[in-house]
């Protein structure tokens, strides 16, 4: 084998070196074999008599019990250290477990791991913090900049509104923290901790500082994002979603302007104040969630058992938005909304979406079904996009909550595959951070819905303005609701 | 990180301390009424016809709450009635405040299971002080029904309890328990043999083939992580859920001679010694033991032969806990 570059003298005196260096193997190998067989032999003999032995007593010995194993265990102590026990066993086996517990002495005894455990302490109070300027304000809460005294890292303050609460701490407070915590991702804001002030009424939530929100971003930016950003916002987003969907929580609220995004490149998921556990099978929840234009059509006709499909619907939604700088859907009601839905994605045939005729809200409403009002009109109104970025762009906006792509499949969608590829994070451009003392500015985009009743939607959808979509955009009144945002 | 296997424990000072003994009580009247506190939730529980995830909950939080916070500053029923509420938002079955309230009234109430037998509430009022002897003898109503003057009182505890709970426990209220792990780990020993999981492996034992059996293996683990909530070792304070399941599984496996493979818990990553340190706790059953435990408002604390009488009134507490002292 080695012997190319050698003289053939070295060959020989190799060959023979590697001859001898088998036989001795070989050897050592025989010696191993003989000894394993006769342990294997020992060991067999020692596990049929165990096996007897359990067999024999069954009874008394699944009485015996740790409790009172200072029982002469003479009879079914074994010889050799064996891993074949019970613990069930003597105190001279129980004492050589304990004395093995914390090294690899024992070669048998496996490495297990150990978890962490967060301690069980009170809140720090907000007087570790020291208030910088007010950032947002929303019927939530309040959301402040601040810097901890002691580290003087800046941090945003949420102070939770709680003055009204005849129920004590609100239960969508308790799921925003529990969730928060819960949906550690490195897209997905970093809960800091929870302080508390003087009064009883006084909870704040304090969380990283982060620079942008995507919605205000957008709408200052001269020019859209580059494909290869969408992408690795796109990327980003998806995957704190997974993560979510996986750990059973649902945002409910996902829209560009509870996407905060940091100048080195990355997006975080923020306000859970809608966020809760779900469950499989799903139960009924309350459908005045997500904000109007990224609400999914099952939630807007009514139906009352919902998953994770709607946080997908509003994940189409944001990238349509990526892409043309400017909300898709901007619905000014229920109906409006969807109209605006069926304008563009189609009046759903049975095939499509079966069953969506039985949803409560949808016997209510009369839809125009012709050939032109089916099928999605994707292709025109993202001409620049390619296809299988269109073919993202339906799956995400699929009509049928059953047939919408998951957050798992859409990241290995073929979309981020294709040329340009996702832009590096460290490549993205700064903007410059409006997170100073500005002026706050007018919401452009509609509130998270309020607690309530559902809508009850009555009517005809009118599709008429089916050639001319999206012909005005409208202020709209900025009602209750809370987003995150920076100006 | 937040994970289903993890859950905040409780460091060694703070067990070895407990504020209300640095108050002043003793450690077994704590115990006791620590003891006290669990049933008085699992029957109120049980009564509102909540999930046992949400009893369970409620008896964690209030003891996490019981290691940073002493029982005078806290005192046992408004703090129940805070838990219980508080674990009935947490596990999106929540309660009104006016249900709970007129619950664990019933339970305090002579009618109730809990109530002394012996202690009719005549003979009751002889241990009074004079003020509710003169109450009492001229009507009992208020034993068996919530005054709107007692109700709204009672509810602003209640609430403000449920705000010093979460102050004091840093708003982590993720509550892991262990019976999800339990169910999970049994299907995967393959001793449940009516689920649809893949075929257990070739080295585990013949599993049962009786459905029964599988019930009722799954019910006595259930069984020992729920009694070990009352147990007054605290145990689900110092161990993560994985351990606490094994170690149900472990009991019950062998209460019904179901054979498991060897060395099995070590695929869950828990430790022979905790194991066996767990199993020992598990039947090591309560403090009080087999014993009956009744449960009045206001009163005696009373040894009898077959169990004990308990007050969990702040005044019959600082009275026992006086006694005790002077013993």
């Amino acid at each position: 084998m080695s012997s190319k570059h050698k003289s053939r003298w070295d060959t020989e005196t190799a060959e023979d070196a590697a001859e001898a260096a088998r036989r001795k193997a070989e050897k050592e190998a025989k010696k191993a074999s003989k000894l394993e067989k006769a342990r294997k032999a020992e060991e067999e003999a020692a596990a049929t008599a165990a096996a007897r032995r359990r067999h024999e007593d069954g009874e008394r010995h699944a009485n015996q019990s740790l409790t009172v194993s200072d029982e002469p265990p003479s009879k079914r102590r074994k010889v050799s250290a064996e891993p074949d026990d019970d613990v069930a066993t003597s105190p001279k086996r129980k004492k050589h477990a304990s004395n093995t517990a914390g090294g690899d002495k024992d070669t048998g005894e496996a490495r297990l791991l150990r978890f962490p455990a967060p301690e069980i302490k009170a809140c720090n109070s907000v007087d570790d913090y020291e208030p910088l300027n007010r950032i947002e304000e929303g019927s939530y809460g309040i959301v402040s900049r601040a810097r901890h005294i002691a580290s003087g890292e800046v941090v945003a303050l949420k102070k939770l509104k709680l003055e009204g609460e005849t129920d004590g701490f609100p239960i969508t407070s308790l799921r925003e923290i529990q969730t928060l915590m819960a949906a550690r991702h490195a897209n997905v804001v970093n809960l800091r901790e929870v302080v508390v002030g003087e009064q009883l009424n006084q909870v704040y939530i304090v969380m990283d500082f982060i620079e942008h929100d995507l919605k205000t971003l957008l709408d200052d930016m001269p020019e859209p994002f580059l494909q290869s950003e969408v992408k690795t916002l796109m990327l980003q987003l998806l995957s704190a979603t997974a993560t979510m969907h996986t750990n059973w929580i649902m945002h409910r609220d996902l829209k560009t302007s509870n996407l905060l995004m940091n100048n080195r490149g990355q997006i975080k998921v923020a306000d859970f104040g809608l966020a809760r556990y779900f469950g499989d099978p799903c139960l009924p929840l309350t459908q005045l969630v997500v904000t109007l234009w990224y609400r999914s059509p099952e939630l807007l006709l009514g139906a009352q058992k919902y998953g994770t499909a709607i946080d997908i619907w509003s994940i189409g939604c944001i990238f349509a938005e990526l892409i043309l700088k400017e909300p898709l859907f901007q619905g000014k009601s229920e109906i409006d909304q969807l109209s605006k839905i069926f304008e563009l994605m189609g009046v759903p045939t049975d095939e499509e979406w079966p069953g969506w005729r039985r949803l409560p809200n949808s016997k209510s409403l009369r839809f125009p079904r012709t050939k032109q009002t089916t099928g999605h009109l994707l292709r025109s109104k993202f001409p620049l996009l390619t296809s299988n970025g269109v073919s993202l762009l339906a799956s995400l906006l699929s009509l049928d909550p059953s047939k919408r792509i998951t957050a798992e499949e859409a990241l290995k969608h073929a979309y981020f595959r294709d040329d340009p590829k996702p832009k590096s994070e460290a490549m993205f451009p700064t903007f410059p951070s409006k997170a100073g003392q500005e002026k706050r500015r007018r919401l452009n985009s509609p509130s998270a819905p309020m607690r309530g009743d559902a809508p009850q939607l009555f009517g005809e959808v009118g599709l008429a303005g089916r050639s001319g979509l999206f012909a005005g955009l409208d202020e709209e009144e900025v009602g209750g609701g809370f987003s995150l945002k920076v100006h | 990180m937040v994970t289903i296997f993890t859950a905040p424990l409780a460091t060694p000072a703070q067990l070895s301390t407990s504020p209300s003994q640095l108050s002043g009580i003793p450690e077994p009247l704590e115990q006791k009424l620590r003891l006290v506190a669990c049933r008085l939730i699992q029957a109120a529980g049980i009564l509102m016809e909540l999930p046992q995830p949400t009893i369970s909950t409620a008896i964690v939080l209030l003891q996490r709450y019981y290691l940073t916070t002493s029982l005078p500053s806290s005192p046992l029923l408004q703090t129940c009635l805070a838990s219980l509420y508080l674990s009935s938002k947490l596990t999106e079955h929540p309660q009104k405040p006016r249900d709970l309230i007129n619950i664990f009234k019933y339970l305090l109430s002579p009618a109730s299971p809990l109530h002394p037998p012996h202690l009719l509430p005549s003979e009751n009022t002889e241990n009074q002080e004079d003020q509710a002897k003169t109450k009492k003898s001229t009507s009992k109503k208020h034993l068996y029904y919530v005054s709107e003057g007692d109700y709204t009182a009672l509810k602003s505890l209640l609430l403000s309890t449920e705000a010093r709970i979460l102050r004091s426990l840093g708003f982590n209220t993720t509550v892991n328990l262990p019976y999800t792990l339990a169910f999970n780990y049994l299907q995967s020993l393959g001793v449940l043999t009516h689920t649809s999981s893949p075929p257990p492996p070739a080295e585990a034992p013949s599993a049962p083939s009786n459905p029964l059996q599988n019930e009722k293996l799954v019910s006595t683990t259930f069984a020992y992580l729920t009694d070990l909530l009352s147990s007054p070792s605290q145990v689900y304070l110092t161990h993560h859920p994985h351990e606490l399941a094994v170690a149900g599984i472990y009991l019950a496996a062998r209460d019904h001679s179901v054979k498991l493979p060897e060395r099995w818990w070590e695929v869950w990553d828990v430790e022979r010694e905790t194991l066996g340190f767990l199993v020992v706790v598990m039947r090591g059953g309560t403090y009080i033991g087999d014993k009956k435990v009744w449960i009045v408002e206001e009163g005696v604390f009373e040894e009898l032969d077959d169990g004990e009488v308990v007050a969990i009134g702040a005044d019959s507490v600082e009275r026992e806990t006086e006694r005790l002292r002077n013993l």
